[in-house]
């Protein structure tokens, strides 16, 4: 009845026939990717860089010195979803400071602080208020090698109260930000420790998800190109699961909740034809 | 004719003192004949005394100036006022129309007595005679008419008052009141009031359309019930069926057979779904059944208003963006829209990489969209789109572009996969959309900051009002800067180019197709508005600027009345026909700064297709036109209003006259009505077609006397007994031997 929109005056599906369904296809494709995104795409002539107007730019945010920086995992994860989906990404990620003009442009934000760095003013957080009520995302990381860190933790917890007054909340695992493009039963980094998101809502959307199982130190890649260090437990199989985690946020910074929109969609679409039964039907 | 009765009466003004005196003089005038006569014999002296006491009396009573009286009654100038009622309803009736029958029944009255024939429209005009009475378009107000005749058309003579009528009455007394109106005038004529009813009891061969109950407001694509009161009269238990149509400004909408088989009087209901927003006309027709006595109460026209309650938006986007985003959180923030979205999230080349099985992805329901759903949408959103390459293009030609067509809103954003940089050119899109294309140059996208310019047309354009202040607009689009724009993009001719990119091409235009409206913006980067990056202050106003673009660029395109350049009220109700009514046109917005002196076209055409009658006015200093309009055709009417500068689209409202008069809906006689004014007014309630007593229709003989006055002392006759009675005392004097 209904057919995928990504190919043209397709009558059948095409993405379904071409598609691999076998687990064993499913890890071919996953070497694939792996293989594209660490050792193809950094030797290949680049591109121009992507013009500005619409494209996504991921920004790497730092409030404090001690912040780690992550532009490399950015830069790696938005050819990712260059590669994986109809999303236009910038190649660079932006450094981006709470006190200069880069953060309004960058409405999608990663953060990943370290413990013992200085609190953010008030009027450092105020300009991150401010971007994340406008509409800006802030993906907060936790890339502690070893595992969860209650000291990142706590300034993560003190930076999130101090933004809006309230504390995070656990991401429902039935949330769209599990379902924007891959369906994910769990949320995993590098380490496979937590498995589940917090964040803060603002009016119906995210406005803020911290993992804390070291999503960005997944896509670090080494100088040779391939993985920085390995996925643990599960290796690179939990790494694609990573980047699908990674490809579903960004999906949700640009999507919002679209994917709710479609599962109601075929209810939405039989209401309307019910309720315009009756009577000789114009159109508008 | 002789005279009632008749009597002496006294006319002198002497007074009381005056008669003793005239009294004593003649007592004193013959007591001197008596002493002066004394030398004579007795017989001949009361000859001298009586002749004496005669002259006397003779002169006291001419002084006391006797006249005799007779009152006769003026038979020559009792009349009866006859009048017709000259009403719509009176038109009615299969071989002899109710008018003819109160004619014929006027001239039986007339037979008997003499008449003044009135034609009552609703006041009493005087007719030279009753058969040139003509029923006409106007109501009856049968109490309206009594007092005309009471208040100055009474006819002198008059001692009746005779009403032919069929009762059927919308002026006080048929809405059951003024009682005591008719008590009053019924005083004041002061004579019997005869009614004489015209019209057959028996059901009429005649289908009424009657009250039609519906909610005046109405939702868009909302079921808008119908109720519909019905008479068949004398075609109900009848073989066949009746047709029963409803129409929305001309146009049917819904068709239903009824029955005849059962009782006359039933209510059908109907309903429609109201698709565009604004005034509109709901008529209910019935069609007209062989042998009905009049088609004029076979419709009824009642005006309704059709708002939107939600806005239905299909947002088709070629990529997930900012751009997409930042409108989608607009739209998702208006209480009012329902959103529909669907995103082309993974590229053909992305196939290799990603397992369906491992996504949510789902097919694009094309052919549900464009086919099935299409009509239920307001607006339709082509978002960064190469829509051909999905197969949309097909659905183009008879499914979009009829869409639009009908009323709907099409806009076209921007991007490196839409318009040109999209191959729209190569598409079956470009009749609807208000750009052309430059076939020439492989560049189809200029990245870089840029400061949109207003065209002229885009410096007045509601849409481009970001400000309310001019200035302020100005400054505020100076300031504004977007990333980047398509290119090879072209005027099309007719449609207004609002905003120009940096190359001077269009960056904005809109246009119309028919009912519909259509747009172009020739960039994705408006998001740069809602995320902005200048100061904190700048960044307040330029969200706000975001949101004021994107929500009046919505409004044009969905035709809000809101941003129209002017304002028209017209009446809510259905206007009678044969009756003035005044549309007041008041500018708005921009227009409204001009006040006035500012040209208005106005086309005055009956729907659905009827020829327009153009009229022009100007504004006044209130910023105000009006056009004083006559009710003629009945139905519905549609009114294009236009600034006479403006390329913008004329504001169209919609009116109805009303079909016929009031009283044309239900022509059964009211005999009862009648009844009350003959109670009322002494007289008598009879049937026209009845034995009329035309004596008894007169009235009683009490007025129209007069007086006849008989002067007996001036007559001749007085003189010359007085002269006689003094030459005979003189005479007998003489010879008597006294002179």
């Amino acid at each position: 009845m209904f057919r995928l929109m990504d190919g043209p005056h397709a009558t059948t599906d095409p993405l379904r026939s071409a598609a691999p369904t076998s687990t064993d296809r499913r890890q071919l494709l996953v070497g694939l990717a792996a293989l594209a995104g660490g050792l193809l795409l950094p030797r290949l002539p680049r591109a121009a860089e992507p013009a500005t107007s619409s494209v996504l730019r991921l920004g790497a945010l730092r409030i404090s010195d001690r912040d780690h920086d992550v532009r490399g995992s950015l830069d790696h994860l938005a050819a990712e979803v260059r590669m994986r989906t109809s999303i236009e990404t910038a190649h660079r990620s932006l450094a981006v400071d709470l006190g200069d003009d880069t953060l309004f442009r960058t409405p999608v934000l990663f953060w990943a602080p370290a413990a013992g760095g200085s609190r953010p003013s008030e009027a450092a957080l105020g300009r991150l208020r401010e971007h994340l009520s406008s509409g800006g995302l802030l993906w907060i990381d936790d890339t502690s090698a070893s595992g969860p860190s209650t000291a990142v933790d706590a300034v993560v917890r003190d930076v999130v109260a101090r933004l809006f007054g309230r504390p995070l909340e656990p991401v429902p695992q039935r949330d769209v930000v599990f379902r924007t493009f891959y369906r994910l039963d769990e949320a995993v980094g590098r380490r496979a420790d937590i498995k589940a998101l917090e964040g803060q809502r603002l009016g119906r959307r995210w406005s803020i998800l911290y993992g804390r199982d070291d999503l960005l130190g997944a896509f670090r890649r080494a100088g040779s190109g391939g993985p920085a260090v390995p996925a643990v437990p599960g290796g690179e199989a939990q790494r694609e699961m990573a980047y699908r985690l990674g490809v579903n946020v960004l999906m949700y910074a640009l999507c919002l909740d679209y994917k709710d929109d479609h599962t109601h969609v075929q209810t939405l679409l039989r209401r309307r034809r019910g309720r315009s039964g009756g009577g000789t039907r114009r159109a508008p | 004719m002789p005279p009632e009765w008749t009597q002496l009466e006294w006319t002198h003004d002497w007074g009381p003192l005056g008669l003793i005196l005239g009294v004593g003089l003649a007592l004193a005038v013959v007591l001197l004949a008596w002493w002066s006569t004394r030398p004579l014999q007795a017989r001949q002296r009361a000859i001298l005394v009586v002749l004496r006491a005669g002259t006397a009396s003779l002169l006291l009573a001419a002084m006391l100036q006797p006249s005799w009286v007779e009152l006769r009654p003026r038979a020559d100038e009792r009349v009866a006022a006859v009048l017709l009622d000259a009403s719509a309803s009176m038109r009615a009736g299969e071989s002899t129309t109710r008018i003819e029958a109160a004619k014929q029944a006027a001239a039986a009255v007339a037979a008997n007595v003499p008449i003044r024939a009135f034609a009552l429209e609703p006041a009493p005009r005087l007719v030279d005679a009753a058969d040139a009475v003509v029923a006409s378009e106007g109501a009856t107000d049968l109490l309206a008419g009594l007092r005309g005749l009471a208040e100055g058309a009474r006819p002198p003579g008059m001692t009746s008052v005779v009403l032919i009528s069929d009762g059927r009455d919308h002026g006080a007394l048929g809405n059951g009141q003024g009682d005591a109106a008719l008590d009053e005038v019924a005083l004041a004529l002061g004579v019997p009031i005869h009614t004489l009813i015209v019209g057959d009891d028996a059901p009429l061969r005649d289908v009424v359309v009657g009250e039609v109950r519906s909610s005046r407001a109405a939702l868009c694509r909302s079921p808008l019930p119908v109720d519909v009161d019905l008479d068949l009269g004398a075609f109900a238990g009848g073989d066949g069926s009746l047709g029963l149509i409803l129409e929305l400004d001309g146009v049917p909408q819904q068709e239903q057979r009824l029955m005849l088989d059962g009782p006359a009087r039933r209510t059908a209901h109907l309903e429609l779904t109201p698709t565009e927003p604004g005034p509109h006309v709901l008529t209910v027709r019935a069609v007209p059944l062989p042998g009905e006595a009049t088609a004029a109460n076979n419709r009824v026209h009642v005006p309704i208003h059709v708002v939107r309650d939600r806005i239905r938006v299909m947002h088709l986007a070629g990529h997930p963006s900012l751009d997409t985003r930042f409108l989608r959180g607009l739209l998702r923030a208006r209480e009012d829209v329902d959103l529909v979205s669907f995103y082309i999230m993974i590229g053909r080349a992305a196939r290799v990489f990603v397992d369906p099985e491992d996504t949510t992805l789902i097919p694009f329901p094309t052919r549900q969209l464009f086919e099935e759903a299409l009509a239920d949408f307001d607006v339709v959103i082509f978002h960064d789109f190469a829509f051909a390459q999905y197969g949309i293009d097909r659905y183009v030609p008879n499914r979009l572009g009829p869409w639009i067509e009908r009323g709907g809103a099409f806009l076209s954003i921007g991007g490196r996969g839409s318009l040109s940089a999209g191959g729209y050119e190569a598409t079956s899109i470009w009749p609807w959309m208000p750009v052309d294309l430059d076939g020439g140059g492989a560049e189809t996208w200029h990245e870089g900051a840029f400061t949109p310019k207003r065209t002229d047309v885009g410096e007045s354009h509601p849409i481009t009002a970001l400000r309310d202040d001019r200035a302020e607009n100005g400054q505020a689009w100076e300031a504004s800067t977007l990333p980047g724009h398509n290119l090879r993009l072209l005027p099309r001719s007719g449609d207004p180019v609002l905003l120009q990119a940096s190359d001077g091409s269009p960056l904005l235009a809109i246009g119309r197709r028919n009912k519909g409206r259509v747009a172009a913006l020739g960039t994705d980067g408006t998001w740069s508005w809602a995320f902005p990056q200048s100061s904190e202050r700048a960044r307040d106003q330029a969200r706000r600027d975001y949101q004021t673009l994107w929500n009046r660029l919505l409004g044009w395109l969905l035709r809000d009345p809101a941003l129209a350049a002017v304002q028209v009220q017209v009446p809510d109700q259905a206007v009678p026909p044969g009756t003035a009514f005044d549309v007041v046109v008041t500018l708005r917005g921009r227009a409204a700064e001009r006040r006035g002196g500012v040209a208005i076209a106005c086309i005055d055409s009956a729907l659905p297709d009827g020829n327009g009658r153009a009229m022009q006015a100007e504004t006044g200093s209130d910023g105000k036109a009006t056009f004083r309009l006559r009710a003629e055709r009945p139905g519905p009417h549609r009114l294009s209003v236009t600034l006479g500068d403006s390329s913008d689209d004329p504001v169209d409202v919609v009116y109805a006259v009303a079909e016929g008069s009031p009283e044309a809906l239900d022509l059964r006689p009211n005999p009862a009505l009648l009844g009350r004014i003959a109670q009322a007014g002494g007289g008598i309630a009879a049937s026209a077609a009845g034995d009329l007593d035309g004596t008894a229709l007169l009235g009683p003989l009490t007025l129209g006397h007069d007086r006849v006055r008989h002067e007996l002392w001036s007559h001749p006759s007085v003189v010359v007994l007085l002269l006689a009675l003094l030459l005979l005392e003189w005479w007998l004097r003489r010879r008597w031997g006294l002179v």
